[in-house]
């Protein structure tokens, strides 16, 4: 088979174990609402402790907050499978990188998160008295895309050393709570130093800062380079973490992220 | 009568050996680690840091939230997925046709659940408010205690409910997930029932947690709102006897079925 062949193969892969893992009725009654809700529940947050102007600087947090949902906890399931099912050593004997058939295979997870934030935008917005914001947010959409895929980058680096540790649920839940507290998503730069150290090199707080300095017609082209500079650092970092998983499991005959 | 306190001894005990076995586990599941200790963390880093100069009625209130916040999704996760768990883990068929009645297995399980995560996230509160040094006012410890018997018990009981609908679906996770953000919304923690809309707002009449969080909340400030217990205590009665109910029809149809081992 071609690069081209593999690549392709590997996304119609992707969508097929999306589907079969998350059939609609359960993505429509459960998995949205979940989102909306949670996107809801932290724009009231920030009405709750910041007023008006608390909600609005949430409700931006929080649309970038859901996508996490998907393309980090979603996207940590990629790799998860191979290890349930025992495939891992298939992949090895393939030749191909494992981290570039992972990453084609969570595209849908990446399509998911950007219509998470679309019904995020259609509904919680009128929902929350933020219409004015749900529109003026439209033309950056693009910049939602962009994070997407930079926090689905992190979401694969952190699930290589974890699934074999059979520490997934705590690494990805643990690095979707530290972008809520570090991201600059709901606590303005600035309240703590070291929370902002921290957020500087974790995907999402540029690009959310890009999108604030748009809304303020501040110039944002800045953040969206450095957000598309960070997620580059975590997905050659989850290159690397999958290349060193792959020789070690070599070394070693575990060929099951074990 | 002798045989009656003997009868009620050893339903004692498969409580007591149940909760201890659930806190073992709990203990060793790396989710404890999300609800207990991160999720308590950053909940509590994103409503302080952004109040300038709050009251300490304020921050009770925040505290409070929090941990009945973290304290919903410990249940979910925990209490509510004990028969879940017994199912993947093929012990929930042996419960089921055990000598004892298989209720006291689950709600001792719940009630371990519910105890282990009560403790864990209130040491996680405290030290963060340490760490943060915000001071929280505790005015009435001994009704503040009782309060948190009564989150318990709730807990165990909206456990038993909640884990008797999760067994009986394949995507109990996915349920578990949709199940904790109406809570949050609607259940008066930490965002207020007037910010929502007013369609909505009854909702929360009906959720145990909203009564817990005004009483916890009036007993750590000195103003002791013994009517909002005592919804919160017929709430957990109410949630108990549905729950009891559910529990005994799912296991009659189990038989009927004779797919117990497969429930």
């Amino acid at each position: 088979m071609s690069s081209s062949e593999i690549s392709g193969a590997a996304v119609r892969l992707g969508f097929l174990e999306y589907a079969a893992a998350n059939p609609w009725r359960i993505v429509v009654t459960a998995d949205w609402p979940r989102a909306v809700l949670q996107c809801f529940f932290f724009t009231l947050l920030g009405t709750v402790t910041g007023g008006p102007e608390g909600g609005r600087f949430a409700f931006v947090g929080s649309l970038a907050m859901i996508m996490t949902l998907d393309t980090i906890i979603g996207v940590a399931d990629v790799p998860a499978l191979e290890k349930w099912v025992g495939t891992f050593y298939r992949l090895q004997l393939s030749g191909a990188s494992p981290a570039g058939i992972f990453a084609l295979r969570s595209i849908p997870w990446v399509v998911r998160a950007v219509i998470t934030v679309v019904s995020c935008l259609v509904i919680v917005g009128p929902a929350t008295g933020n219409a004015d914001l749900s529109l003026s947010l439209v033309p950056v959409l693009p910049l939602f895309v962009l994070m997407a895929v930079t926090t689905a980058a992190a979401g694969l680096a952190v699930a290589s050393p974890a699934i074999g540790r059979r520490a997934d649920v705590v690494a990805t839940n643990g690095l979707t709570y530290l972008l809520i507290a570090a991201g600059g998503l709901l606590v303005p730069a600035g309240r703590a130093p070291l929370l902002d150290v921290v957020g500087y090199v974790l995907p999402l707080r540029h690009g959310v800062l890009a999108i604030r300095d748009y809304l303020e017609g501040r110039p944002w082209l800045g953040e969206a380079a450095l957000e598309l500079l960070v997620g580059l650092g975590w997905a050659l970092l989850a290159v690397w973490l999958y290349r060193r998983q792959s020789a070690r499991a070599r070394l070693t005959g575990s060929d099951d992220f074990a | 009568m002798s045989d009656l306190v003997e009868r009620g001894a050893t339903a004692l005990e498969v409580l007591v050996i149940s909760a201890r076995m659930q806190i073992s586990q709990t203990l060793s599941a790396t989710t404890t680690v999300v609800f207990a200790f991160i999720q308590p963390v950053v909940l509590l880093i994103v409503t302080l840091l952004p109040l300038q100069d709050p009251t300490p009625r304020q921050v009770s209130n925040i505290v409070v939230g929090v941990l009945l916040t973290a304290f919903w999704t410990a249940t979910v996760w925990g209490s509510g997925s004990v028969l879940r768990h017994d199912r993947a883990m093929g012990t929930l068929a042996h419960s089921l046709s055990g000598v004892m009645d298989a209720r006291l297995v689950v709600i001792g399980k719940g009630l371990g659940s519910s105890a282990i995560s009560i403790v864990l996230v209130s040491l996680t509160v405290g030290a963060v408010m340490v760490v943060l040094r915000r001071l929280v006012v505790l005015e009435r410890p001994g009704w503040l205690l009782l309060g948190l018997l009564a989150v318990l018990a709730s807990g165990a009981a909206v456990g038993l409910l909640v884990g008797s609908i999760f067994v009986l679906t394949r995507y109990g996770p996915q349920l578990s997930s949709a199940l904790m953000y109406p809570v949050f919304l609607l259940g008066g923690m930490l965002i207020p029932p007037d910010l929502l809309p007013p369609a909505l707002r009854w909702v929360s009449y009906g959720i145990s947690l909203r009564w817990l969080q005004q009483f916890l909340v009036g007993a750590a400030t000195g103003e002791l709102e013994l009517r909002a217990l005592a919804f919160a205590i017929a709430l957990t009665l109410l949630y108990g006897l549905l729950g009891v109910l559910l529990f005994q029809r799912i296991v009659t149809r189990a038989r009927r079925d004779s797919t117990l081992e497969l429930f």
